[in-house]
């Protein structure tokens, strides 16, 4: 499978708006094949989309990003986990291994685990 | 005495948090590594974030603005030492929804002097916006600005017709920003929080235009290996821009009109229809009703999406608008290519004045990006600008302009005669025309021809 994570240096994109970076990595049984670095513009979406397809693009990492595009890429047939923080390699290695992201999750959105913030009360 | 010294700046200290506490401001600070030390109780209302989860994160984790991965104030303000006041941006609160910004940054400091990190404050602008949109509403909608007298009429009406869900038929020559104006319906309107899509139907054959849009199954074609959802699923309950929609065959004009009276598709190699909840808006430039005539476009599609029709006039009929954009263009340039130019030089503004601009307001925005990369100082000036505004306008000596400017000028003439042979009796020219009364008038619009008050049937005026 292909995960995409939009980077910024060697950390996740704060915001998926402002990103610049795709970082997409192909997964074989629970093991990083390959990696390879996509400039991409988020602002057009639907090339965005395009893109995603073009690259077989089943789940999305990504920073803070806003609730329309989410539903969206999801209609796309795209896992997203947004709201996610910290360094690549490191939420990489852990969705690889099928471990838990919370503690990768941006600070008031930890409590709802891949849908983050969907919802919440605060 | 040492101990009242203590005891009054302990109560200093209380009484700055109390003051931070109760503003209505954002504020947090960092320190050099852009840790959060501290963060008030409207910064936790504004971003959503509570502040025991805030302090020690990096600050770009909690603020989640669009300025955090380039133009960050804050860093500039711990770079340079400066203040910087009110930088507009917005952030992503825990909502998952863009909040509208004002930002200041200083750099704080101890008694010392001693630059210990970075302030920043900020203001929740959603009001502030909404009251600016209210304000500026009559010559910007969107991202689209204008003082001229035809566009104002268009902005003024902009918000009724993006709230009531009508379908739009947006038509304008080249660059005279269809997308922008639809894209400006579509944030005006209740969809705003649901996706904008565009397509340029012209762009694709129909078999592939109908897969973009609808989607297909898997199976349906060699190659579809899987199911692919269409723009029209993709958009939602949001917005769909049909761009050159004229230029699309009679039998995808048949599937759209499907689409449009029966609120649901049917995807390549399905059996089963999807309703739909998106809104169409169509854009073109070219003169849908003419196509009508001439058969050429589905009169049954042109009156189902000819709802809301604006049209969006080229830019040399209305070049008051010239200095307002090059002062938004240049604005723009500026924030990509981190540049300080002021403005265009009078002499250059005189220039551009001059031009009658075929590519419209693409053209002029290209026109500006060129005086971008030739010009080192703050103003633009005539050097800077690309060669061929300085030449004679040669677009109308070219053998194909000519025969289009001959054309258009003999069949303006004849309109005339034949009005004044006709004593400007509507029906009567149109009769000795050879065409229909609704082509005379939609040609007199397209010449701008202007009819005296009175109408030539019974002498009366209007």
């Amino acid at each position: 499978m292909h995960v995409a994570i939009t980077v910024w240096g060697s950390r996740i994109s704060p915001v998926f708006d402002a990103a610049q970076t795709l970082l997409v990595a192909e997964i074989r049984d629970k093991e990083i094949v390959d990696q390879r670095i996509i400039g991409f513009q988020a602002g057009i979406f639907n090339g965005l989309m395009r893109l995603l397809e073009e690259l077989d693009v089943q789940v999305l990492i990504c920073g803070a990003l806003c609730e329309g595009p989410v539903r969206s890429l999801e209609l796309q047939g795209i896992e997203v986990i947004p709201f996610m923080t910290g360094e690549v390699d490191k939420i990489l290695e852990l969705y690889a291994g099928g471990k838990d992201l919370t503690e990768c999750t941006m600070p008031g959105c930890g409590r709802a685990h891949r849908r983050c913030c969907r919802g919440l009360n605060v | 005495m040492e101990a009242d010294k203590k005891d009054s700046a302990r109560g200093t200290k209380t009484a700055n948090e109390i003051i931070l506490e109760s503003i209505s401001d954002g504020v947090f600070t960092v320190d050099h590594n852009w840790r959060i030390m501290s963060f008030n109780r409207a910064a936790e209302e504004i971003t959503g974030t509570p502040r025991h989860e805030a302090i020690g994160r990096y600050c770009w984790e909690v603020f989640r603005s669009n300025m955090c991965e380039g133009d960050c104030a804050l860093k500039r303000t711990m770079k340079e030492g400066k203040s910087f006041v009110s930088s507009s941006t917005y952030i992503i609160n825990n909502r998952q929804q863009r909040v509208p910004i004002a930002v200041s940054t200083s750099p704080l400091k101890n008694e010392e002097g001693e630059i210990l990190g970075g302030v920043e404050t900020f203001r929740d602008h959603s009001l502030v916006e909404e009251l600016r949109r209210e304000l500026t509403g009559n010559f910007q909608a969107g991202d689209m600005v204008s003082r001229s007298k035809a566009m104002k009429k268009i902005f003024s009406i902009l918000p009724q017709v993006a709230e009531s869900d009508s379908t739009v038929l947006i038509d304008g020559e080249t660059g005279t920003g269809k997308e922008l104006m639809a894209s400006a319906l579509h944030n005006l309107s209740l969809r705003k929080d649901e996706p904008f899509v565009a397509i340029n139907c012209g762009a694709l054959p129909d078999n592939l235009l109908e897969s973009e849009l609808f989607g297909y199954k898997a199976g349906a074609f060699t190659g579809a290996d899987k199911d692919k959802p269409g723009l029209f699923q993709a958009a939602g309950g949001g917005t769909i821009l049909l761009d050159e929609i004229g230029d699309t065959s009679s039998a995808f004009q048949v599937r759209l009109l499907r689409v449009l009276e029966e609120k649901e598709f049917q995807p390549l190699g399905s059996v089963e229809k999807i309703k739909t909840n998106t809104r169409i808006i169509a854009a073109t430039n070219r003169d849908l009703g003419e196509m009508v005539e001439n058969g050429d476009f589905r009169r049954d599609l042109f009156y189902r999406i000819n709802i809301i029709r604006f049209q969006l006039p080229p830019l040399k009929d209305r070049m008051e608008d010239v200095p307002l954009l090059v002062e938004r263009f240049i604005k723009k340039m500026n924030h990509i290519k981190g540049r300080a130019v002021s403005q265009v030089s009078t002499e250059a503004m005189g220039l551009l004045l001059g031009h009658d601009y075929p590519g419209n307001i693409r053209e002029l925005e290209n026109i500006i990006e060129h005086g971008f990369v030739l010009c080192s100082e703050r103003e633009i000036e005539i050097s800077h600008l690309p060669a061929y505004l300085l030449q004679p306008q040669v677009t109308k000596s070219t053998p194909q302009s000519s025969i289009e400017e001959l054309v258009r000028l003999t069949e303006e003439e004849t309109i005339i005669a034949a009005l004044k042979n006709n004593h400007y009796n509507r029906l009567a020219a149109a009769k000795e025309l050879g065409i229909h009364k609704s082509t005379l008038f939609r040609k007199l619009k397209k010449y701008h021809i202007i009819l005296p008050g009175f109408d030539g049937r019974s002498g009366r005026t209007d």
